[in-house]
């Protein structure tokens, strides 16, 4: 009675679905691909495939070729840094500077009191002079005058005769050849001495013999070398504390290709969330975000680590698994960029995801003579791994306007910890696409 | 066609002319997507398989016997291309219901007459694993043994793979005499729904708005 039953609808299929050679007509379109596989060029699929395996192989490349760079570029940073606390610490205290610049120059002038005595004795007393009237001064000013200024006002005490020069060769073949009726001069204009001097001294240089030419150095130098460090450190210095780190929102979507243990067994799936990058200097930055994921995968039997089969032989096991994962991923990178010009820019980064399991479907099917149904189990978030999933990508960025820049990232994904039920090593590669958002643009304006 | 005329463009296509290559291609595409499209799931996978079936044509013309009928042999490529196919799917695909195969209790079909897109439709609907079964047995007309080697499954398989695949079609043939009815319970469910969901929304609003 079925079996007739059953029969009728076998009938009623094959005689609905035979003689429909004309029910289809001909598409210029299918012929189009045709051509394509005629002329051995890849199919869609295949050209979509190799780009996201070109791409993770150039992301895996570039990681690797920019890894030593970074690294040996991170010790630089390091070095820079160490630097940078000393010079914080300096800054407010640059009487003691001037301390250790009195001594230099006094010797300095010492010598040069060996060559011109009469003078250097009237240079002396206007030193003791300046210092009373200006030493006052020295420990307030420093703040409030901008460097150059600071630097001759410094150096009042210490060579009397150059109050307000600003070119310290003219300062040292003043000291030799200025009579001590200049000094009065530049005292009395404390203010903006540097004019009187740079002319009497135009004047006086071609005076001035070869020994005191020898001396300038050791003058110059002693007084130069401080105005180049602070103005190094400065510049480096007020970015970050004038604007503060940037902060920048970005959209990302992306194919993603897993596999377990290599990615010769793939499949395909995505991959969207949102990422927020800290960027606490021009180079580095701290990236953090939220992306949902769905994971699907193939493992064979051993692959896959079930409690329930500890001890049993691998013939016991499934042959295969298929599973589809959907994941909450939660990284924390740090970013490098190492290329950044006009429009574009380059940066490599690495860090740590946390994967959290929101549902986890697994089919499991057995070797067709061992006589076991093939089932399915289905887990909802029962498992969270932290931090437990190695992230390596790079990053190239083109920017649109001041607001927004369009980001393209080829990533990859590998366990250290195993991911879900089965503790399968699953690792995932891809290629990010998204358009990443400038917070601090829309906050400055107001 | 003529037998004269397919024998030159056979000829051509082996000469590697592309003209005659796309002669011979729109000369079988009706017939080569009528049997793809019913072992694949949608027309893009069918035109996927056809055109990879024709590349088999095109590339094994020279191993074509003129002794037999050509269309069975373009035919035959059709069959075992759409079966490599899905092959690897064959064994993995995540099949839901498996225990929806039970008896329904209908012995009897109705007597109605359903057009040949209501029935690729229908057999389009079953997963990759029951539908290949069931186009090599009920239409193809090979036996459980002969398909378990083809598939590379045990017959076992195959059979409850049938099984399953004529319990799915039954329920949809069975359903599609009663669509009118499904159509309107469909509609009122939906009316429903929306009226809910915008009683919902005007309560939120009017939540907001305080």
């Amino acid at each position: 009675m079925k079996g007739k039953n059953e029969n009728k609808l076998d009938q009623l299929f094959k005689d609905g679905l035979s003689g429909s050679e004309d029910h289809f007509a001909f598409r210029e379109e299918d012929w189009a691909s045709m051509e394509r596989l005629l002329d051995n060029k890849p199919s869609k699929k295949a050209v979509i495939r190799r780009i996201i395996y070109y791409s993770a192989a150039i992301a895996a490349l570039l990681l690797l070729a920019v890894g030593l760079f970074f690294f040996n570029r991170s010790d630089k940073a390091k070095n820079e840094l160490a630097v940078k606390p000393k010079t914080k610490t300096g800054a407010p205290a640059p009487v003691r500077k001037d301390i250790d610049q009195n001594g230099q120059s006094i010797k300095d002038k010492d010598s040069v009191r060996n060559i011109n005595p009469g003078t250097e004795n009237l240079a002396k007393n206007d030193i003791n002079s300046n210092k009373d009237k200006t030493g006052s001064t020295l420990g307030i000013t420093p703040g409030k005058h901008n460097q150059q200024n600071n630097i001759p006002v410094d150096q009042n005490p210490v060579n009397p005769n150059v109050p307000g020069n600003k070119t310290t060769k003219d300062s040292a073949d003043k000291n030799k050849t200025v009579p001590p009726v200049d000094n009065n001069n530049n005292n009395n204009n404390a203010v903006d001495p540097s004019k009187i001097a740079s002319k009497t001294d135009k004047t006086q240089n071609n005076l001035a013999d070869n020994t005191t030419n020898t001396k300038q150095p050791d003058t110059a130098g002693s007084v130069t070398t401080p105005v180049q460090q602070t103005k190094k450190d400065k510049p480096s210095l007020k970015p970050i504390l004038r604007t503060g780190p940037r902060f920048t929102l970005a959209i990302l979507a992306a194919p993603d290709l897993n596999a377990v243990n290599s990615f010769n067994r793939n499949q395909v799936g995505t991959n969207f969330g949102v990422q927020l990058g800290i960027h606490l200097s021009k180079k580095f930055s701290i990236s953090t975000g939220a992306s949902y994921a769905v994971k699907p995968y193939q493992a064979s039997g051993s692959q896959y680590n079930s409690i329930a089969w500890q001890g049993k032989s691998s013939t016991d096991l499934p042959n295969y698994i298929t599973a589809n994962c959907k994941v909450l991923d939660i990284p924390l990178n740090l970013n490098y960029q190492f290329y950044a010009k006009g429009k574009n820019k380059f940066a490599v980064g690495s860090g740590l995801s946390s994967y959290i399991m929101l549902r986890e479907n697994y089919h499991f099917e057995f070797a067709d003579g061992s006589g076991k149904p093939s089932y399915d189990i289905q887990v909802d978030g029962r498992n969270q791994h932290w931090l437990g999933v190695l992230n390596l990508n790079a990053t190239y960025e083109r920017r649109i306007n001041s607001k927004f820049s369009t980001i393209i990232q080829p990533y990859m994904k590998l366990p250290i910890t195993g991911i879900g039920v089965g503790r399968v090593d699953l690792r995932s590669t891809g290629v990010a696409v998204g358009v990443s958002w400038n917070i601090n643009s829309a906050l400055r304006p107001k | 066609m003529g037998e004269a005329e397919l024998q030159q463009l056979i000829a051509g296509c082996l000469q590697q002319s592309r003209k005659d290559q796309k002669m011979l291609y729109k000369a079988f595409y009706g017939f080569a997507m009528s049997i793809c499209l019913r072992y694949a799931g949608n027309r893009y996978e069918a035109a996927e398989i056809m055109n990879q079936g024709f590349l088999k044509v095109f590339t094994n013309l020279h191993k074509y016997d003129t002794g037999r009928p050509f269309i069975a042999w373009v035919g035959r490529i059709m069959m075992n291309t759409s079966v490599d196919y899905y092959r690897s799917n064959l064994k993995l695909s995540l099949n839901d219901d498996l225990d929806a195969a039970e008896d329904i209790g209908h012995d009897e079909l109705p007597d109605q007459k359903l057009n040949y897109d209501d029935l690729l439709s229908m057999i389009q609907q079953l997963p990759n694993a029951y539908r290949t079964v069931f186009n090599l047995f009920a239409i193809e007309g090979f036996s459980h043994e002969e398909i378990a080697t083809q598939l590379g499954i045990s017959t076992g398989t195959s059979k409850s793979n049938l099984f399953k695949a004529r319990e799915k079609l039954k329920i949809m043939v069975l359903n599609s005499g009663r669509l009118p009815d499904n159509g309107s319970e469909d509609i009122r469910h939906k009316i429903i729904a929306i009226g809910a969901i915008s009683v919902g929304i005007s309560h939120l609003i009017e939540l907001i708005m305080r």
